[in-house]
């Protein structure tokens, strides 16, 4: 019971204390060079199409001298229908409107509240046993 | 104690909003994994606050200087920036969040009932943990970014669907059809 207590803080805690936010930097092809260092720290990359598709790359990689961009990902509608299964892309870059990186990074949301809660609950739950010990007077 | 839990729960429900622009260096220490088809797609649900305090929420497909496209119910709202007093950026969601830690406060509060005479005693305490935890959650406004000048319209763009531009076949005023 305690154990389960405990496994149940746990999943609280890494699951419901941390929200992800992305750090995203933008340049049009033109001005690929603004995002190259924001980019080196970017495991993803988005390529904006003007038709509205986009295409989310990871493992990515630019060639400034050939004018590509490739990567393994997924293509998705201007609705956001994922279209096909992950796959090698690769493109020219003039075709793109808009490169966008993703850095993905979490931001804590409440971990001293689960905290707080985990010990109450662990201490109420100590004297709960010790209620039910017999001879206590809890009842009496 | 218990005084000193509210005072940390007021000081952080009246935290600043979250950084406006996206482009702020996230620390190394806080970089997340997530796999490739949960990168989002979609553009960040907004509330835009009209200047006659009307609001329209919805998700940002488009933002210029001139205006802002949201879509909502499957129709796309066009809003002209001199009608906007503010938007308010969703940034994450923590919904579910005060959900488990309500249900939790229930369950708590219920189970105090097992201390006996005691719960008297437990039970304001456990009000009190509860109170204190829930409150900065509720009242966490980080996961917020205001637009309230008119020149910070151009970081409203990081936040939109189509940052590059609404494409032409949504001129019509409805998603095109895959």
């Amino acid at each position: 019971m305690r154990l389960r207590g405990i496994a149940l803080a746990a999943i609280l805690g890494s699951a419901g204390c941390s929200r992800t936010v992305y750090e995203a930097h933008f340049a049009t092809p033109a001005q690929i060079e603004k995002i190259s260092e924001a980019g080196t720290r970017s495991p993803f990359i988005k390529v904006h199409m003007a038709d509205g598709r986009v295409f989310v790359l990871e493992r990515w990689s630019i060639e400034e001298g050939a004018g590509t961009i490739e990567g393994h990902g997924l293509e998705y509608s201007a609705n956001r229908v994922v279209r096909g299964p992950a796959r090698k892309i690769e493109m020219k870059l003039e075709d793109a409107a808009l490169i966008e990186t993703n850095r993905p990074y979490n931001v804590d949301v409440g971990t001293g509240s689960v905290v707080a809660m985990s010990l109450g609950t662990t201490a109420s739950f100590v004297l709960s046993i010790m209620c039910f010990v017999p001879g206590s007077n809890c009842f009496r | 104690m218990k005084r000193a839990l509210f005072a940390f729960a007021f000081l952080v429900g009246c935290s600043d909003p979250g950084q406006l622009g996206r482009s702020v260096v996230a620390p190394s220490d806080a970089v997340a994994h997530v796999a490739l088809a949960d990168v989002p797609v979609n553009g960040a649900e907004v509330s835009v606050v009209r200047n006659d305090e009307s609001k329209v929420k919805g998700e940002l497909l488009e933002a210029t200087e001139d205006h802002v496209v949201l879509l909502r119910d499957q129709t796309l709202v066009r809003i002209a920036a001199d009608e906007i007093r503010r938007v308010i950026i969703t940034r994450y969601e923590n919904g579910t969040l005060i959900a488990i830690l309500t249900t939790w406060s229930a369950a708590g509060a219920i189970g105090q009932a097992t201390h006996g005479k005691f719960a008297a005693a437990t039970e304001p305490i456990w009000g009190g943990i509860a109170t204190a935890a829930m409150l900065p959650v509720a009242a966490d406004e980080g996961r917020f970014a205001h637009v309230e000048k008119r020149s910070d319209f151009v970081f409203l763009r990081e936040y939109a669907r189509f940052p590059q531009g609404l494409p032409a076949q949504y001129a019509k005023g409805h998603p095109p059809k895959d």
